[in-house]
């Protein structure tokens, strides 16, 4: 019985992080890189997939940490921790993904500053227990990825053509650039902003 | 001559041409949340012009005088941050001791923007520009802070026009700030190649 | 003294974080510095390797050599020389860089052992207008390259692109990236070609 709820309670968090509080979606924190690096699919996910690994990691010491905090000395303690795990993260991809590393560039030490890992430090692992923490990071980072991945898949299989370096528009599509420059970016992301609000203001219409 | 014609140029460059906000999309948070009225995204502006014309210099300088000879580029991530924090931190208590009049402008928004984008970004895109004297250094980083502002004043200006206009419901708010600010974008990408 | 006991109390954590997350970082950058020097080693030779398919080693050469920039200032270039496997020099290859239509430029070129005639650029780095200026990267415009003239390049708007000569033909659209690629390469051969040359490692060109 015991298990049975603390496991309704994981996957209320997992599903909190990918959708009822998607971060880039819903929240509208931590919005640069969805903007930025979502020319293709592949930074998208590279980006997603360090934004995890960032977040899993702080989350997880913060947490262990989390009977010494202090209230004043917090903020620096959570940023030492984030910055240290970013750096680290920067050394893996320019040793193992070198060609990513370099499309990324300065968008990896930004992860620093992404509001979203230390929104996530404070709101939840300084707070809860190292699992729930480690699977919170997880949600959150999910979602985060999955709502790069959909911003990516737009604009690239409309700026080339392709998914993720494949072909899957017909020859005779003639590419959107303007997907590819900033405004394809802005407009994107506003109008699937636009989409999602429709979608969960008809749900709640209904409910209501 | 030369020199000063370079410094124009770079400094021209970051405020309409390499515009953080509309070519790096750095500064999107602030960007979407203050730009709502005229008055608060100028103080939001001006804070920001202030603090990373301060980080700059030092971050440029951390790094070229303490960092690179003694090799510890490793690090370099980690001290930005930490000299960011404490540079708003001391800005922050020293407008507020000296000049009230400025701090009740812009200075309610310090402590929101040590982790602004623009300011880490900004440090950052000094290596990437390979900044090489702290003249330099320092014009590029007011002039990146001063794109910002401008960038959220046009914006905050637009707003308060769009309260007026009849948007469509499930776009009001975010999406059609995005949607707006990409059109603004697209209007400063005629600046591009302005400046080589 | 009961001060300084106070600051310990509060900030112990603090020097503890800063303390172990330098530890960290001093490991992983142990850990993982010899791989990322060859990461970019190897992505220079494989281009290399592309550009001079005879070759079968590239090394650095020792003597230095610089190039002054835009900005006036003197910019170290690093030359490799290609050779087959008996040895013989069969040219050189070296990182060439400009200011193009947004941001900086870096082309990687290979000339021909007397450095006569190029053997064609790959890029390196590029962050131009999507679609436009990013086209430098396509073969079509890139073999233009392959074997036209060591310097003395110049830009034309319309031509024929398969005759490989010293006109290169520009991109639709993106006029001042390919002259700024034309001129990144005019610059930097003649200038090494005559830092070479003083060095005694290329005859007279001709």
């Amino acid at each position: 019985m015991q298990d049975n709820t603390s496991d309704n309670l994981y996957t209320k968090v997992i599903l909190n992080g990918l959708w009822r509080q998607n971060p880039a979606l819903r929240l509208l924190i931590g919005m640069c890189p969805p903007l930025a690096v979502t020319t293709g699919v592949r930074p998208a996910l590279t980006m997603g997939l360090s934004v995890i690994f960032v977040l899993s990691c702080s989350n997880l010491v913060v947490s262990l940490i989390r009977p010494f905090l202090r209230p004043h000395v917090r903020i620096i303690v959570f940023t030492i921790t984030i910055a240290t795990f970013v750096t680290i993260c920067d050394l893996l991809l320019k040793a193992y993904l070198p060609a990513m590393s370099e499309v990324l560039g300065p968008y990896v030490p930004l992860i620093i500053v992404n509001c979203l890992i230390i929104f996530r430090a404070e709101a939840c692992a300084s707070k809860s227990p190292v699992l729930l923490s480690v699977i919170d990071a997880l949600g959150m980072g999910g979602g985060f990825t999955v709502a790069l991945l959909i911003l990516a898949s737009i604009r690239e299989v409309l700026a080339t053509g392709c998914w993720a370096g494949w072909q899957v528009m017909p020859k005779a599509f003639v590419p959107w650039l303007a997907m590819q420059m900033p405004v394809g970016a802005f407009v994107t992301l506003g109008l699937l902003l636009g989409l999602i609000a429709m979608v969960s203001g008809s749900k709640e219409a209904r409910h209501g | 001559m030369d020199r000063l014609g370079t410094l124009v140029m770079g400094f021209l460059s970051v405020v309409v041409v390499n515009n953080f906000v509309f070519t790096k999309f750095l500064g999107i948070c602030p960007y979407l949340g203050v730009s709502g009225r005229l008055d608060t995204a100028l103080g939001m502006g001006l804070a920001v012009t202030f603090v990373t014309t301060i980080s700059g210099i030092m971050t440029w300088s951390l790094d070229a005088y303490l960092l690179t000879p003694l090799g510890l580029q490793v690090t370099r991530y980690i001290c930005y941050i930490i000299v960011i924090a404490a540079a708003v931190q001391l800005v922050e208590m020293y407008v507020r001791r000296f000049f009230p009049a400025l701090y009740e402008l812009f200075g309610i928004f310090l402590p929101l923007i040590s982790t602004n984008c623009v300011i880490l970004g900004l440090c950052l895109w000094l290596d990437v520009w390979e900044t090489d004297n702290l003249l330099e250094a320092a014009v590029l980083s007011f002039g990146t802070g001063l794109g910002f502002a401008l960038a959220i004043c046009i914006m905050a200006g637009i707003r308060q026009q769009l309260l007026l206009a009849d948007v469509p419901r499930s776009l009001r708010g975010a999406p059609i700030t995005l949607i707006t600010a990409g059109l603004l974008a697209l209007a400063f990408m005629g600046f591009g190649g302005m400046i080589r | 003294m009961s001060k300084l006991r106070l600051i310990i109390q509060e900030s112990w954590l603090v020097m503890l974080a800063a303390f172990v997350s330098g530890l960290l970082m001093a490991a992983t950058d142990l850990g993982l510095a010899g791989r990322i020097e060859q990461n970019k080693q190897q992505r220079l030779k494989e281009l290399m390797a592309g550009l001079l398919p005879q070759a079968s080693s590239f090394t650095e050469l020792e003597s230095r050599f610089s190039l002054s920039d835009a900005k006036g200032r003197s910019q170290p270039v690093v030359v490799y020389r290609a050779a087959d496997s008996q040895a013989r020099c069969v040219g050189w290859a070296f990182v060439a860089q400009g200011q193009g239509f947004s941001d900086r430029i870096e082309l990687i070129v290979a000339v021909d052992a007397g450095f006569t005639r190029l053997a064609g650029f790959r890029v390196l780095t590029c962050s131009e207008t999507p679609g436009f200026g990013d086209k430098i990267r396509q073969p079509d415009f890139q073999r233009q390259f392959e074997g036209a003239p060591g310097g003395g390049l110049e830009l034309v708007r319309f031509g024929d692109r398969s005759k490989v000569d010293q006109q290169i033909v520009a991109i639709t659209g993106a006029t001042v990236t390919s002259n700024a690629v034309v001129e990144i390469l005019n610059k930097t051969l003649e200038g090494l070609r005559s830092q070479m040359m003083e060095k005694g490692l290329i005859g007279d060109a001709g």
